[in-house]
């Protein structure tokens, strides 16, 4: 059996970001321990040392405001439970604003190899109006802690499009990525989720034009690209060998088991999720199922995403589909491959709903 | 023996929109115990939903209550619904003329609005009796004494003695009901005269065929006789004959002169029992008919489509299935190069029009494009023929045109003098002319104008409320055809023209109507992997122009946990979204964009 991925979804954060719809809550009370506990069943119940995995990731919410040890019993808890390997590629997200020292000191002694850190901006304006609490030397800081604590494949997140963002700043925003010197970057583009702050202020925001963010795409590719850090997927940019074994398994539709409010699965065909709900996680409700994975639309339709895009056979039907002239500029189609450029990566919802 | 007709009363409540007549009707039902109060639903008299959630009445109804007055003797009193809309002007004639009275309900706290009037003329043309009621008086800002002279001094109305009345709380109802036994005059007619009786309305019935609702003027019906309409000459057998209850259609042996009541008789649509015809009996025929039929037209003209064209039999039924119950819906196949198989309907006017698209959509479930009113034009050949165009598509070459007329309406809109500017601004916008301003009473003027019907139905109405904040009212009828200086505009998406968004326009107007369309399109065309250029031309002329930029950015957001489900669902999402669109060459027009080129003014 092929090594899968583990996901841990931690939904704890220390405040609530006004662009984030993902689940968490404040890590208040006796939430934590029954967190721990909680999670500890889940993956005892699921336990299986036939289960090999080469991925474990721990995402959020932020799970650098768990308590170092907690985090520690935790991860030893899924060596417990699965076969990991010795060289699994093993994340965590962190917060800049958290306390990093103890946390990373802990977690890397448990075996973490690989950190995520939230940035978004370098520029603090920017970053204010996101919500972070933390600033720039802040980021600077959490970097050179992790370092110190032997954490040399890093990523940093960022966004573009954000409130009040330009291309000067961007550019700003992409030179500290730059001289940072982190392996790997992820840079999202802002999308206003429905019952977040910003859905409801959206139109205060001084949010850029969809133009602007397109130029902003694009000269985040070719900044990034001209420094070493070769995109290989719509958002993320990684020095050669430092690309994301985890979320490659997304896009490579390989299979995940998930754990904790909200996490997805993926595993031995099918599809299934636990409820975004503390409720039912305490309670331990069963998974839901959400139907059989793995099709030949999701393949195509996840490895599009990526820049060496779909490899196989192509069908006739495709072939003929991408050929349409309307299409023909954000597609590259050869021989056993299919693929978008970076224009099609701009506009790929459209483009992939053409093409399904 | 006394004199049958003797307890006979037959009457109207005439209103104007929400001034409480559909729940007059229902407390004289419950006073007369017609209904229980258990039983009685809100304005069962109006049994449509969608007249129920407008708050107007589309069709007309009758019911026959029992009433025992206090002078003892108990009355047939014989409620004669009626339409409460302009557009249903004739409907209301007809029921008018079944009538010897008519009950006026004034609203006490608005007093005397355009359909008052109109309603209340139209009632002193068929020599009814009127009864004025003062309603609403259990509201705060009630002014019952202010309205009942605005009424005496308007329509000269005595109002002293009228009754002062809470249709919602039932107080002083039974009031109404004694004044209409005291007011209202007996029917008179002799029942052994050759029948006489006019249609005021009729409905389909799947299981007895159409139900003719008549008065009888002269003479007697029974089942079993052969009778005629004599206006179309038609022939059927009676089967048979009775008195509408609240709640059921009571049989009877026979309909006697001044009685209404029903007739079946196997009619398979109403288009044979048209209202306004009389019914004779074939072996022994009226020499005349009664007063006052024509055949109602269609005013008003637009495509109605499916869209998705797999619905096109099923809205020819739903089409065929309406049109059983409502003479005035007009409807043909039409093919539209943009929108594929649908058909040109007619109504009556634009409310009658939002009426059936309403009632396509949510009792049979069927997903419309509709495309711009359209009034009958009639364009002067240079050949000296004259075509009536109600499709801008069958507009002919303008080199070969002399000239053209459209209709024009007499308008009338009463409201508070405050909005008389407003009002005249909006009036002069839409090409009105001018004809009579007039002073009621102290808060309430009648600004008389002449307006084009195409003006009046593009978003006429809510012009007006927006501008007057719903104080202004409308009434008006058609005046005749009248010169005038026609354009047709053409919309060309990417170089192609959308048959289905071309319209016909006075010429004045078509550079601004033209820049408008072409600013809503743009809002509302999605951005595609392409630029789409939008022009509006007259003949080969482009007189405006938006370009709808190429899409930039479609990019789904992070993966949330390997929640690849979401993303999937996304794009299902986007694919649906491309189903409910209308493919014009290369160019995806949604189905909002045609409802925004509709509705100009918002």
């Amino acid at each position: 059996m092929e090594p899968i991925g583990l996901y841990l979804h931690v939904p704890f954060c220390a405040s609530r970001c006004p662009y984030c719809d993902f689940f968490t809550q404040w890590p208040v009370g006796d939430a934590l321990t029954v967190y721990a506990e909680t999670m500890k069943t889940e993956l005892r119940d699921t336990r299986d040392q036939q289960i090999c995995a080469d991925s474990v990731y721990f995402g959020g919410g932020t799970p650098s405001v768990l308590p170092g040890a907690v985090f520690a019993d935790l991860l030893s808890t899924v060596r417990d439970c699965f076969t990991v390997t010795p060289d699994a590629e093993t994340t965590v997200e962190c917060n800049p604003s958290s306390d990093l020292e103890t946390f990373l000191t802990a977690a890397v002694e448990a075996g973490v190899n690989r950190v995520s850190l939230g940035m978004q901006s370098a520029v603090d304006a920017e970053r204010r109006k996101l919500g972070r609490t933390s600033d720039r030397k802040r980021v600077e800081e959490a970097l050179s802690i992790a370092r110190k604590c032997g954490i040399q494949n890093l990523t940093l997140d960022v966004m573009l499009g954000v409130p009040g963002q330009t291309l000067q700043s961007l550019q700003e925003t992409l030179q500290f990525l730059i001289d940072s010197g982190v392996p790997h970057v992820s840079a999202y583009m802002l999308k206003l989720e429905e019952g977040t702050v910003f859905y409801k202020r959206a139109a205060s925001l001084d949010l850029p034009g969809e133009d602007l963010v397109g130029d902003m795409y694009l000269q985040t590719i070719e900044t990034l690209e001209a420094a070493g850090l070769k995109q290989y997927e719509i958002s993320n940019f990684a020095r050669p060998g430092f690309e994301s074994r985890h979320n490659l398994k997304y896009w490579h539709c390989e299979e995940y088991l998930g754990f904790g409010p909200s996490a997805h699965s993926f595993f031995r065909g099918e599809r299934f999720y636990r409820k975004a709900d503390w409720e039912a996680f305490v309670s331990g409700a069963p998974v839901v199922p959400d139907g059989l994975g793995g099709s030949f639309e999701e393949r195509l339709m996840l490895a599009l995403r990526l820049t060496e895009g779909y490899r196989g056979d192509i069908p006739d039907e495709l072939r003929e589909k991408a050929s349409q002239p309307l299409l023909r500029p954000f597609l590259e189609v050869g021989d056993g491959f299919i693929r978008l450029t970076k224009e099609g990566f701009l506009v790929s919802n459209t483009v992939i709903a053409e093409l399904l | 023996m006394s004199d049958y007709r003797n307890n006979i009363r037959n009457f109207s409540i005439i209103a104007h929109i929400d001034h409480g007549k559909s729940t007059l009707a229902d407390r004289m039902l419950e006073l007369t115990e017609s209904v229980s109060k258990r039983e009685m639903e809100e304005q069962l008299l109006d049994n449509m939903d969608i007249e129920r959630e407008r708050g107007i009445t589309i069709k007309a109804r009758a019911v026959k209550l029992e009433y025992k007055a206090q002078d003892g003797e108990v009355y047939d009193l014989n409620l004669i619904d009626t339409p409460g809309h302009v557009d249903f002007n004739y409907e209301v004639s007809r029921s008018l003329a079944a009538c010897e009275g008519a009950v006026l309900v004034v609203d006490a706290t608005q007093g005397i609005e355009a359909q008052t009037l109109g309603n209340t003329y139209l009632a002193l043309d068929h020599d009814l009796e009127i009864c004025p009621v003062i309603n609403k008086i259990d509201l705060p800002a009630a002014d019952p004494e202010r309205v009942s002279a605005e009424v005496e001094e308007v329509i000269g109305l005595p109002c002293e003695e009228a009754p002062r009345i809470s249709a919602k709380t039932g107080e002083n109802v039974e009031q109404v009901l004694e004044e209409i036994v005291n007011l209202v005059p007996a029917p008179t007619g002799d029942p052994d005269a050759p029948l006489r009786a006019l249609i005021f309305d009729s409905v389909y019935d799947s299981y007895r065929g159409v139900i003719v609702y008549v008065r009888l003027m002269e003479g007697t019906i029974k089942p079993g006789d052969t009778m005629r309409m004599m206006a179309t000459g038609a022939e059927f057998n009676v089967v048979e004959v009775g008195y509408m209850r609240a709640r059921s259609l009571e049989p009877a042996k026979c309909l006697r002169a001044g009685e209404v009541g029903y007739i079946t008789a196997s009619i398979k649509t109403v288009s044979e029992a048209r209202v306004g015809d009389t019914v004779t009996l074939a072996t022994r025929p009226a020499s005349e008919p009664l007063p006052g039929y024509r055949k109602v037209n269609p005013m008003v003209f637009c495509g109605v489509y499916p869209a998705d064209g797999a619905d096109y039999e099923n809205l020819k039924e739903a089409l065929e299935k309406l049109q059983l119950n409502d003479a005035a819906l007009s409807f043909e196949p039409e093919t539209s190069g943009a929108l594929g198989f649908g058909f040109r309907c007619g109504f009556l006017g634009l409310l009658h029009l939002e009426i059936i698209q309403e009632r396509l959509e949510r009792e049979y479930n069927l997903d419309l494009v509709t495309t711009i009113p359209s009034v009958i034009y009639k364009i002067h050949m240079a050949s000296g023929e004259v075509l009536n165009i109600d499709n801008p598509c069958n507009y002919p070459d303008p080199a070969d045109i002399d000239f053209c007329e459209e209709p024009i309406t007499n308008a009338h809109i009463f409201a508070p003098p405050d909005y008389v500017g407003p009002i005249m601004e909006l009036c002069q916008e839409r090409r009105g002319t001018f004809k009579d301003m007039q002073y009621l009473a102290a808060d309430r003027v009648d600004i008389h104008y002449e307006l084009p019907l195409n003006e009046i139905i593009y978003d006429f109405f809510d012009a007006l409320k927006s501008r007057t904040r719903g104080y202004a009212s409308l009434d008006y009828e058609i005046l005749g055809y009248r010169q005038s200086e026609l354009v047709k505009l053409d919309v060309l998406l990417n170089g192609e023209q959308v048959d289905a968004l071309s319209f016909i326009i006075h010429q004045e107007k078509a550079y601004g109507r033209a820049r408008k369309i072409a600013e809503k399109l743009k809002e509302h065309i999605p951005r595609t992997l392409f630029e789409i250029p939008i022009q509006i031309a007259i003949g080969g002329k482009v007189i405006a122009r938006e370009t709808v930029k190429a899409l930039r950015k479609d990019v789904l957001a992070k993966c949330y946990g390997g929640d690849i489900t979401r993303k999937k669902k996304l794009l299902e999402k986007q694919k649906e979204g491309k189903k409910r669109m209308r493919q014009f060459g290369s160019v995806e027009v949604p189905q909002e964009a045609f409802m925004a080129v509709l509705k100009l003014d918002e």
